[in-house]
């Protein structure tokens, strides 16, 4: 297993990107892919890829960790662009091979969708890269709490987050240990018919699953120890504050949403 | 017990972070296809605990993934839908929990092993009915006029919700079989 790729893509530098609250960038991202699907000219393209780009510049992470976030989609675009390519409806006609036909329309749809692609791609990346796992959790439970109104336990759920985060690295561990101890005994993995392949897995998940439970009682009784009731008035370890640069940044992004809206 | 409730919520954190780890283990079809094993551990802890439970470790998984930038983001509808949403609903498979629980204390496994496959069927079917909602939706924006995306999305889901299924549920009979005590919750 890639450790890396588990854990998070978080990168640790310091930039004004990186300080910025998690809800602003968790917002922003959000809101950049909903204003994007409002872009139908060249001209709100261009605005929406000067945006992006700027944003990865001051976010000073190099540019082939963007890269890397297109490696695993690289298929579906492709495969999306050229439909639009070959089927969109158009009618002038560029050139024709059989009953391929590629229009001028479909040429410029293929290029718009293409483009939306590599940029909703380089901004989730850029949430992913400059916030912490443990951050952007804290971000999601703030903006998740009005939900609390309508019965949804938020509080629950933040706290089943932040356990599990922290026991992701550890269970990795395990799960590579187990795995290395059961190959020691002439177990493979990953390998021969379908039906091998489940038995082998069964040997990897029992002593996990116990474990699991084993820890978590271990854990229940440790938040008992230590005065844990319900979550009612807890404070937090990291508190989390917007600052005069979030106000920026939402100043920027109603001005990026005006400027689409009027280009398109 | 007095920390019942915190035992309960640790456990699902546990089948969350389980489930989140095990998604990056995948079983061979062939070279292009495998099954994520992501789905046992909600099934495990739905089938332990129950429904409310089983929805909570699903929705935790698909924050982990949004957290750790393990997602695909296509539009915000879809990955409201895909990440949260759809592994919520395999939760589903709670419902049986109960009459599961019952079974299992009596000598004959195989009742309680129906139950088991008619309930991570349920589970899968609903987790995969909301993938099949949002390939409608992404091939909706992104399929050109013309195309039908109900088809598409229909396909791909449904042979991968059954594989998924299937795996699932033989690997859970089979440490049924061997551990029972696993499944059982101990008061």
């Amino acid at each position: 297993m890639n450790n890396k790729l588990v854990i998070g893509q978080y990168l640790p530098l310091d930039s004004f990107i990186h300080r910025l609250d998690p809800r602003t960038k968790l917002l922003g991202a959000f809101a950049f892919v909903g204003i994007i699907f409002f872009a139908d000219s060249w001209q709100s393209y261009a605005l929406l890829s000067l945006f992006v780009l700027l944003g990865m510049m001051i976010s000073s992470v190099p540019i082939r960790y963007f890269l890397r976030g297109i490696r695993p989609l690289l298929f579906l675009i492709l495969f999306t662009t050229c439909l639009q390519l070959l089927f969109a409806p158009g009618q002038t006609i560029l050139f024709k091979i059989g009953f391929i036909k590629v229009t001028e329309e479909g040429l410029i749809q293929a290029a718009f969708i293409f483009i939306r692609f590599l940029l909703i791609i380089f901004m989730s990346t850029l949430l992913t890269l400059t916030t912490m796992p443990l951050a952007i959790a804290d971000g999601l439970e703030s903006l998740m709490r009005p939900l609390a109104k309508i019965k949804v336990p938020v509080h629950e759920i933040a706290l089943i987050l932040s356990i599990a985060l922290r026991f992701v690295p550890t269970l990795m561990e395990e799960a590579d240990k187990i795995k290395d101890a059961q190959m020691a005994r002439g177990a493979t993995f990953g390998e021969g018919k379908l039906k091998d392949q489940m038995k082998a897995i069964v040997p990897l998940l029992i002593p996990l699953f116990i474990n699991a439970i084993d820890r978590a009682e271990e854990l229940a009784t440790a938040m008992t120890a230590r005065g844990y009731k319900d979550g009612q008035g807890r404070t937090k370890y990291r508190e989390i504050s917007y600052g005069r640069n979030d106000l920026y940044v939402l100043l920027a992004f109603i001005g990026l949403t005006g400027a689409v809206l009027w280009l398109s | 017990m007095k920390n019942q409730n915190d035992r309960v919520l640790a456990e699902i954190a546990l089948a969350a972070a389980l489930a989140y780890i095990l998604s990056f283990i995948k079983l061979d079809i062939n070279q292009s296809y495998g099954i994520s094993l992501s789905l046992i551990p909600i099934y495990f802890i739905s089938m332990r605990r129950g429904f409310r439970e089983g929805l909570l470790a699903g929705f935790v998984v698909g924050l982990i993934r949004i957290v750790s930038g393990n997602f695909v983001m296509l539009s915000i509808l879809q990955v409201m839908i895909e990440y949260p949403f759809a592994f919520m609903c395999a939760g589903f498979t709670g419902l049986w929990s109960n009459k599961f629980q019952h079974q299992l204390q009596t000598p004959n496994d195989n009742v309680a092993i129906f139950t088991l496959g008619v309930a991570t069927f349920v589970g899968t079917a609903v987790e995969y009915f909301v993938h099949f909602i949002a390939g409608v939706v992404y091939w909706g924006q992104y399929a050109p006029e013309g195309m039908n995306p109900v088809i598409f999305s229909l396909t791909a889901n449904g042979a991968s919700g059954l594989c998924t299924w299937l795996t699932g549920f033989v690997v859970l009979a089979i440490i049924l079989k061997m551990n029972k005590r696993l499944f059982l919750v101990k008061l």
